[in-house]
């Protein structure tokens, strides 16, 4: 992997809103991205209520679609917890099984 | 080094029988002879050691000798591979066959050699190991009780050398003479559904659980028991080993289904889980009468849990053990109530007791077999006499202890099987239960076995029963269960999808709600079969709110899925992913723009296409961050999370690869909930290096603690430097000087008070030192000196 050789000496001091979508990286050939938990709703309006609950959206630290975010490595058993006492029924998928 | 004892199960011990032939070479040449006459009869004295070992090595592997010996064999020989024919294993538990070989063949005491009985209760399984038909599965020759102490040289298992199976029929034993009693009062029987509720709600308990925990002395941890307790609703026992167990316990099941092997012990992990290899749902939905053949053949092999200790009893009740005299009490209790002379008739306990104490009592004995010698030049009187008291301390030793082991056995853990059902005797005044018969389960496992021999694992499917409506759903979402309809797929199914209320001898309410619906779905249950199998099991068709609520709540789940484990490919444009799709070199679904969440390994994709390489989130993410004391944060690589956790507590810069962290936006994660540990640890797992100290006092300060990093300050105080620590030292000492100090700070260095500097200056001057005014610096390290 490439690594970036910049100094901090050209970091500029913005003020910008964090994107919740992953930067795009010039990508000469497909990534894989492994072990990732992701959180999978029917409807856009659903993501973005579990985005804005104060428990939940925290742990939600990319959004790759209007309707799938990922959960920030080591915190799927407790985004489960925390979607299992708000109410919801979420259909667990291990993808490796 | 682990204490911990690995006992293995039959099938293990199957799995690894030693290969007998090999271990003809060790043993000498009159008891090969002795193996050999079994084979071939008288001829066996012309052998000589080699020629014996060859014979018994062919013989071994010779179906045609295996026929010609079943002519040979004593009946002791006979019965002993009958009943492991009926366990359908070449292996059997050591104190099972032995106990039951004794019972079937009694030992009459030699009263010449006294009437010592230790070891003696193998004499039997070692006249067949003598023989050579079973070998240990330890590796050893001996044979059993040889030793003093016969438990230093016990091996659990013993195997047969050959396949006899083909050759051995199965015959019913002679009953024994029991005499039947037909005024019988207050019959009470196990109600079947009762039973398999138990075992139901047990296998779903522990599978909810998953896992229980055993401790180094291979006992059951106490919280994994205390959450299956807590799972099932049943109350716990007081910690008194010695006690009577009481019924339902997590222990006995614990044990039972180990003992059949639906559940394993695994010794390295230390911990019990579900056997892979069996199905216990499909075990548990098989009809009573085939299931109670498994469960009577896992009682008499169950470990770490006993009916009772009677007094006298030794019993390790703080360790496990392997197989123990209470698993060979168990099998012959269990073979004598095969041997009943009429299954449908009442017996009383103690007639029971009496038989089995006069068959293996003289050699058998769960504590200590009292032993009679004729006394040394006694007289005829003498002797009958000590005769008499050895006797009555026999008689009085077996009524202390196995019969009340016995009596514990038959009213507690067979009726709780459903083995045997209760009565009192109506000459009884006390109306104390001491009569039992055979239920229909008892007599299918422990009656017919001689009988008509059925399938033996309780895997096997014979056709299911025809099942009938068994429950009452209300509009209320209570299910009223009928037991005595309901059968076992029907109450492993209502167990999954229904939350227990309350259960009497009859009827067991459950309560459909969102939580165990979600549950049963989450464990493999259909929408579709949930609805048909509640609605094909009903007396009254479904309320239409019921169908409905549960249609809502299947889906509604369909709305929401977390995906674990999941592997997501990045590409650098929707171009690029639909190309690599539609050239069907890559498959998987479609995500947003450029991704696509694909179950493909690493190396079929390098194999499929040109590949970028992968990163891997868990357990530990890529360290990617270089953070400075600023709080300026460097992303040295590129992955899919990093600018989404650190826009949770940094700010972003123009560059995308550069953030930092603020005031502001430690402020604005402050007020989302998070704390200065959270954001110290959530940096902390993404730096090579622990996040710069100055930066944790910073975020620590601007979430408003107060502690860390405490107060500061920037003050002016006249400092005194010093030469060397002695100086300062004497300084901070002297008697006239010490009123203008302040504090001494590090060796050389002290604080002195403001209004006293020119004083303090013309005393020291006066005492003839130098005074200065430039700051002393510590001189730079010299690089020889570095090294």
């Amino acid at each position: 992997m490439k690594k970036s050789k910049t100094t901090s000496a050209s970091i500029a001091a913005t003020t910008q809103t964090a994107p919740l979508a992953p930067a795009k990286a010039a990508l000469p050939a497909p990534l894989l991205h492994t072990h990732l938990t992701l959180v999978e709703t029917a409807e856009p309006e659903l993501l973005e209520e579990l985005l804005a609950d104060r428990r939940v959206g925290p742990l939600l630290v990319a959004r790759l679609s209007d309707c799938v975010a990922v959960v920030a490595p080591g915190n799927a058993k407790e985004v489960q917890r925390w979607l299992l006492k708000a109410g919801h029924t979420p259909r667990i998928v291990d993808e490796k099984q | 080094m682990s204490r911990l004892t690995v006992y293995p199960t039959l099938d293990e011990y199957e799995s690894r029988l030693p290969d007998f032939a090999k271990r003809l070479e060790v043993i000498n040449a009159d008891k090969l002879k002795k193996m050999a006459r079994v084979w071939v009869g008288k001829d066996a004295a012309k052998l000589n050691k080699d020629s014996a070992i060859q014979l018994l090595k062919r013989s071994f592997r010779d179906p045609k000798a295996i026929r010609q010996l079943a002519d040979n064999l004593t009946p002791v020989e006979r019965d002993g591979l009958m009943l492991m024919k009926l366990r359908g294993r070449s292996v059997v538990y050591t104190e099972e066959l032995a106990t039951e070989l004794l019972l079937l063949h009694p030992i009459t005491p030699d009263r010449k050699s006294g009437y010592h009985s230790s070891g003696k209760q193998y004499g039997r399984l070692n006249e067949m190991m003598e023989r050579g038909l079973l070998m240990r599965c330890d590796g050893s020759n001996s044979i059993f009780g040889d030793s003093h102490y016969s438990y230093s040289d016990s091996c659990e298992a013993v195997g047969a050398v050959a396949d006899f199976f083909g050759v051995i029929d199965l015959t019913p034993p002679p009953s024994l003479s029991l005499k039947p009693v037909t005024d019988v009062v207050a019959p009470v029987a196990r109600h079947t559904g009762e039973l398999l509720l138990e075992l139901t709600s047990f296998a779903q308990a522990f599978d909810r659980l998953g896992s229980v925990q055993i401790i180094g002395k291979g006992l059951y941890a106490n919280p994994s028991l205390a959450k299956l307790y807590k799972l099932l609703d049943w109350n716990r026992q007081d910690e008194d080993s010695r006690a009577p167990s009481l019924l339902p316990s997590v222990e006995f099941y614990l044990g039972l289904f180990l003992a059949a092997d639906l559940l394993k012990v695994d010794y390295v992990a230390r911990k019990i889980t579900t056997n892979p290899r069996r199905n216990i749902p499909l075990t548990l939905e098989q009809p009573l009468t085939i299931q109670a053949r498994l469960w009577a053949q896992s009682y008499r092999a169950l470990r770490r849990w006993v009916e009772c200790v009677p007094p006298g009893v030794y019993f390790y009740a703080d360790e496990i053990t392997g197989q123990t005299r209470f698993n060979g009490l168990r099998a012959a209790l269990l073979l004598a109530l095969g041997l009943l002379p009429d299954p449908n008739q009442w017996y009383r306990i103690t007639d029971l007791s009496d038989i089995l104490r006069l068959r293996i009592g003289r050699q058998f004995a769960l504590g200590h077999v009292p032993s009679y010698y004729v006394p040394w030049k006694a007289t005829p009187e003498q002797e009958a006499q000590a005769l008499a008291k050895y006797e009555k301390e026999y008689l009085t030793n077996w009524q202390s202890r196995e019969q009340v082991w016995i009596e514990q056995a038959l009213c507690g853990s067979l009726f709780h099987l459903g083995l045997v059902e209760l009565a009192s005797d109506a000459k009884d005044k006390s109306g104390q239960q001491t009569l039992f018969r055979l239920t229909e389960a008892g007599r299918a496992a422990l009656y017919d076995i001689f009988r008509q021999p059925v399938a033996t694992d309780g895997q096997s499917s014979p056709a299911r029963p025809s099942e009938q409506a068994c429950w009452i759903v209300q509009p209320n979402f209570e299910v009223l269960v009928y037991l005595d309809q309901a059968s076992p797929r029907q109450l492993g199914f209502i167990e999954r999808i229904g939350q227990r209320q309350k259960a009497d001898a009859a009827i067991v309410t459950y309560r459909l709600t969102r939580e165990s619906v979600y549950v049963a779905l989450e464990e493999g249950v259909e929408t579709n079969g949930l609805l048909q199998t509640l609605e094909s099991c009903s007396l009254h068709p479904l309320p239409p709110g019921v169908s409905r609520t549960l249609s809502d709540w299947a889906a509604r789940r369909e709305r929401l899925t977390v995906r674990l484990d999941a592997s997501v490919l990045e590409f650098a444009d929707a171009a690029a992913r639909d190309a690599a799709l539609t050239a069907g070199k890559i498959k998987g679904t479609a995500i947003g723009e450029r991704f696509l969440l694909t179950n493909k390994t690493e190396q079929e994709l390098k194999r499929a296409a040109p590949f970028g390489g992968t990163i891997s989130y868990e357990p530990q993410p890529p360290r990617s961050l270089i953070v400075q004391d600023d709080g300026k944060i460097l992303i040295t690589q590129h992955d899919l999370l990093i600018a989404g956790e650190l826009s949770a507590f940094a700010e972003p810069t123009g560059n995308p690869m550069f953030w930092q962290v603020t005031r502001a936006s430690v402020l604005a994660a402050r007020d989302r909930g998070w704390t200065a540990s959270d954001i110290i640890n959530r940096i902390s797992h993404r730096t090579t290096l622990a996040p710069p100290p100055f930066l944790q006092y910073a975020i620590h300060a601007w979430c408003g603690n107060k502690t860390a990093p405490g107060p500061t300050t920037i003050a002016t105080p006249p400092l005194l430097q010093t030469s060397t620590a002695e100086v300062a030292e004497a300084i901070c000492k002297c008697t006239f000087l010490r009123p203008h100090l302040l504090a001494r700070i590090g060796g050389c260095a002290v604080l002195i008070k403001p209004e006293s500097v020119k004083t303090l200056g013309k005393l020291l001057a006066e005492y003839g030192f130098a005074i200065g005014k430039e700051v002393l610096l510590p001189a730079p390290e010299s690089p020889e000196k570095k090294k």
